[in-house]
């Protein structure tokens, strides 16, 4: 490995902290130390700098470790599985070029199919599957979900996008969908999940859903309602909502939402990148739309609003103001 | 009428979308992947106001950008697998809040990358000593190193944590 090269002070600064953290110092190490530090304003800054690369994530863990003994130990067991380093693997899929994705990387995991199974769609693509458990689940188009089912528990984590489930019951494995701001539990039940900017949005289409965020708050949606879980809240929303699950028949049923919030479930199903120009994005919308022809869908937006649509090519459609 | 740029980068993407999904999809089975990695890839140009003029060879440039786009989307994904792996055998008493869960990944994926490229032995030295605070000669013990050896991996590692554009 070449030795990339680092002004003198800073080596000193890195040959302090390799001496200093030996085992305890003892005062008369210390004390050479702080002249060192002392000595000159350039080896603080080092030592600051230093200080400041050891910190952060590393702090993390090591503060989780004091709450909960062990966690450190994970996380170094965690961090010296082996595997390529990033470097070798960016060589090696630049170099050969036909790598098959699993090749380099599921190779040598100990989770097997069984306990780990990726769903995706992509654009335009909405998809139905059967799950071990007998659970039915729908994703809507450009969705991703990892599922983690073994004999305690159903875990489905959504990544991004937008899911329907209807669940299928089993009393000793509650059946949680995962999202960034928390968890959804199922009471026997169908119900709507959808990813959205710094909220997850739940619609209840049968039974009952316990939400939970990872701070602990508890909610219970019932049939017909529907929330928006924030970080620190969850918001319970006026209103029947369960238009929201059109997608399933490839409609966008919309009923006085911004501009912004019907191009965005209109994205998934767009080729390519749409922007929306900031002056019009709280423009209210009203109306069903074709997901599967998003083209329409904005043709049909630019003949009700005050915006227009400029196409730069399949893969760039701009909307602004008139 | 829109700004030159946002055109220029129209006809961009229009001339590179194909090769570059196809040159994506050699390396990703998954087609949902493929594309998604694809479109990031644009996202990055759009994000970081690149000019296309700017842009000597944008096959390499592109490739470049998704390389590294595929690589930390499924080493991400490994790590996080890893750590919900082993926490499933823990007790749920012992069990970390999923909050929790979720910064710890968050650290583990940036400390990974900080480390990264460092043989086996020089990573376990220095996260005995970073994570576990154990004097040199409990880690030179429990790896079977001398103590001379375990100061010099802890400098190699410590260099390369210096040198690691952003603290993790």
């Amino acid at each position: 490995m070449s030795k990339p090269r680092l002004d003198p002070v800073s080596e000193q600064a890195i040959d302090w902290m390799v001496r200093l953290r030996a085992g305890t110092p003892d005062a008369a190490l210390q004390e050479r130390f702080n002249a060192w530090l002392a000595m000159d304003r350039a080896h603080s800054q080092a030592w600051a700098t230093l200080q400041d690369r050891l910190g952060g994530s590393f702090n993390t863990v090591r503060a989780l470790d004091r709450r909960l003994p062990g966690q450190a130990s994970e996380a170094r067991q965690v961090l010296l599985q082996p595997h390529g380093s990033r470097r070798d693997a960016l060589r090696v899929i630049a170099g050969l070029g036909l790598l098959g994705g699993g090749v380099w990387l599921g190779a040598g995991s100990q989770l097997g199919d069984a306990l780990l199974a990726d769903l995706h769609t992509g654009r335009g693509e909405r998809q139905d599957f059967n799950l071990a458990d007998g659970s039915r689940l729908s994703l809507n188009a450009n969705s991703a979900v990892d599922l983690r089912f073994d004999d305690k528990q159903r875990l489905v984590i959504l990544r991004h996008g937008e899911l329907v489930i209807d669940v299928a019951p089993d009393p000793r494995r509650p059946l949680r969908v995962r999202t960034a701001e928390g968890e959804l539990r199922a009471l026997g039940t169908r119900f709507l999940v959808a990813q959205e900017q710094e909220a997850s949005r739940l619609v209840v289409l049968q039974h009952s859903v316990e939400a939970r965020l990872f701070d602990g708050t508890v909610q219970v949606v019932q049939e017909g309602q529907s929330a928006l879980l924030h970080a620190r809240q969850i918001a319970l929303l006026a209103g029947d909502q369960r238009r929201r699950a059109d997608w399933l028949n490839g409609r966008l049923n919309v009923l006085d939402e911004s501009l912004e919030q019907v191009v965005d479930a209109l994205r998934p199903y767009s080729r390519g990148f749409v922007r929306v120009a900031p002056q019009v994005r709280g423009l209210r919308v009203q109306g069903v739309f074709p997901l599967d022809d998003p083209d329409r869908a904005f043709n049909a937006l630019a003949e009700t609003l005050p915006i227009r649509v400029d196409r730069y090519s399949p893969w760039l459609t701009l909307i602004g103001s008139k | 009428m829109q700004s030159p740029p946002s055109s220029k980068l129209g006809f961009f993407f229009s001339d590179h979308h194909r090769w570059l999904l196809q040159h994506i999809h050699r390396h990703l089975r998954n087609h949902a992947d493929a594309e998604d990695t694809a479109a990031d890839t644009f996202c990055q140009l759009l994000v970081a106001r690149v000019d296309p003029d700017s842009i000597e060879q944008p096959r390499a440039y592109l490739s470049t950008i998704a390389r590294r786009l595929i690589f930390d989307r499924h080493r991400r994904r490994k790590l996080e697998l890893a750590y919900l792996e082993r926490l499933s055998n823990l007790p749920e008493a012992l069990a970390p809040s999923p909050e929790e869960q979720l910064l710890l990944i968050e650290a583990l994926v940036a400390i990974d990358r900080a480390i990264d490229g460092l043989p086996m032995l020089v990573k376990a030295t220095f996260l005995y000593s970073q994570l576990d605070g154990l004097s040199y000669v409990a880690i030179a013990q429990k790896l079977g190193l001398s103590e001379r050896t375990v100061s010099r991996y802890m400098k190699q590692a410590l260099r390369q944590c210096y040198l690691s554009e952003v603290s993790p």
